[in-house]
């Protein structure tokens, strides 16, 4: 028959009231973890951008004449790429890469929120004009986009895009452009959402970009 | 007689009609990406084999093209650029890959518009003074989904 202390009723109330609200805060964080914690998706072509990038306006043209801006991209997601008409090797081979990505990607449902934009970084030779030769020639769904020096800038610059014109061999002739070859994935936000470089694998590319529009479906 | 003979002809060519080869060099899957209307350069890629002793490809021509030179598409650092090739090493009883992205014949100013299913005539010449005429197909130069050429000929070397 030993005493045991006993608390006042107040204490054990308050005991009661405390540990409730510990479970309850403990749940609520849990939930907060799990919701932000999806599983990232295990990318195989790519990088997804710690944060989706804003992008600022631009004023560019497509190769109907018509002014493309950043409203352009809006609405529908965009694998964007940079290159030149005169450019035998690597732009026409990409021009091929995205064509087989997008056979894939058409074949599921994001298909129909999925376009692909050429950007000439030689507006000294690229017009719309000439884009409209060239690039329906690959594929009539892509949309060629050009302009002048200051204006692709202002959308190189902000995308970590570069390009050089060289001097022509020989005087008044031909000249290259060397210039990123990464292609950029930019979400319907209008934002830098990932961005895929070199060694272009078609496969991989269409295997990434429908993971990550599910995680980002995941993750709204 | 004459029929076995020309069956004997017809399966040769048949089966030897993808290649050209001259003394100790040989070409094969020799193929031209058909380009844009208006285009003025258009790029060619083979497998060389080379048979005999080291040599170099050291120049291309075609009545086809106003000039040819061999180039090869370097990435680094993510830039891509061209690099001229004067010479290309081909090693004794090796084998050199011309293919997207990487060695191509840069084909200029060509005399014709090219279509898919066309060819194109290309000699080339070597340090060791032969000479090789190729033959290569004009060809979309699309891709499967799975980034393959789906008309690739693929040749084992023996």
């Amino acid at each position: 028959m030993n005493d045991t202390p006993r608390r006042s009723p107040i204490a054990t109330f308050l005991l009661v009231i405390a540990a409730v609200i510990a479970v309850l805060a403990g749940m609520w964080a849990a939930q907060q973890l799990l919701q932000r914690q999806q599983p990232q998706p295990v990318l195989k072509a790519s990088t997804l951008l710690p944060q989706p990038r804003e992008l600022a306006d631009f004023a560019l043209t497509d190769h109907h004449e018509r002014p493309f801006s950043l409203d352009n991209l809006r609405g529908q997601w965009t694998f964007i790429f940079f290159g030149y008409t005169f450019c035998p090797d690597i732009c026409p081979t990409t021009m091929a890469v995205l064509g087989s990505v997008m056979k894939r990607v058409n074949a599921t449902p994001r298909g129909t929120d999925t376009r692909v934009v050429f950007v000439s970084v030689d507006p000294e030779r690229d017009t719309p004009a000439r884009l409209a030769e060239y690039v329906p020639h690959f594929n009539p769904d892509f949309t060629g986009v050009t302009g002048a020096d200051a204006q692709l800038e202002s959308l190189t610059r902000q995308a970590g895009i570069l390009y050089h014109r060289n001097e022509p061999k020989q005087p008044g002739g031909g000249y290259e452009v060397d210039h990123s070859a990464s292609i950029l994935l930019i979400d319907d936000r209008a934002r830098l959402h990932a961005v895929f470089s070199a060694p272009h694998n078609p496969a991989d590319m269409a295997s990434d970009y429908l993971q990550l529009r599910d995680y980002d479906e995941d993750i709204r | 007689m004459k029929t076995l003979l020309n069956t004997w002809l017809l399966l040769s060519g048949l089966l030897f009609g993808s290649m050209a080869h001259a003394g100790g060099l040989m070409a094969d899957n020799a193929w031209v990406r058909a380009a844009p209307p208006g285009a003025t350069v258009m790029a060619a890629y083979m497998v060389l084999h080379n048979h005999g002793e080291a040599t170099q490809l050291t120049g291309v021509s075609s009545d086809a093209f106003a000039s040819i030179d061999l180039h090869r598409t370097v990435i680094e650092k993510d830039m891509a650029r061209m690099e001229a090739v004067p010479a290309l090493d081909l090693p004794m009883h090796g084998m050199v890959t011309l293919e997207p992205n990487g060695l191509h014949l840069m084909l200029m100013n060509p005399k014709a518009a090219f279509k898919a299913g066309d060819k194109v005539e290309l000699t080339l010449q070597f340090a060791n003074g032969e000479t090789l005429a190729v033959s290569a197909e004009v060809r979309a130069g699309d891709m499967d989904a799975d980034g393959a050429d789906p008309h690739a000929h693929h040749h084992h070397p023996h």
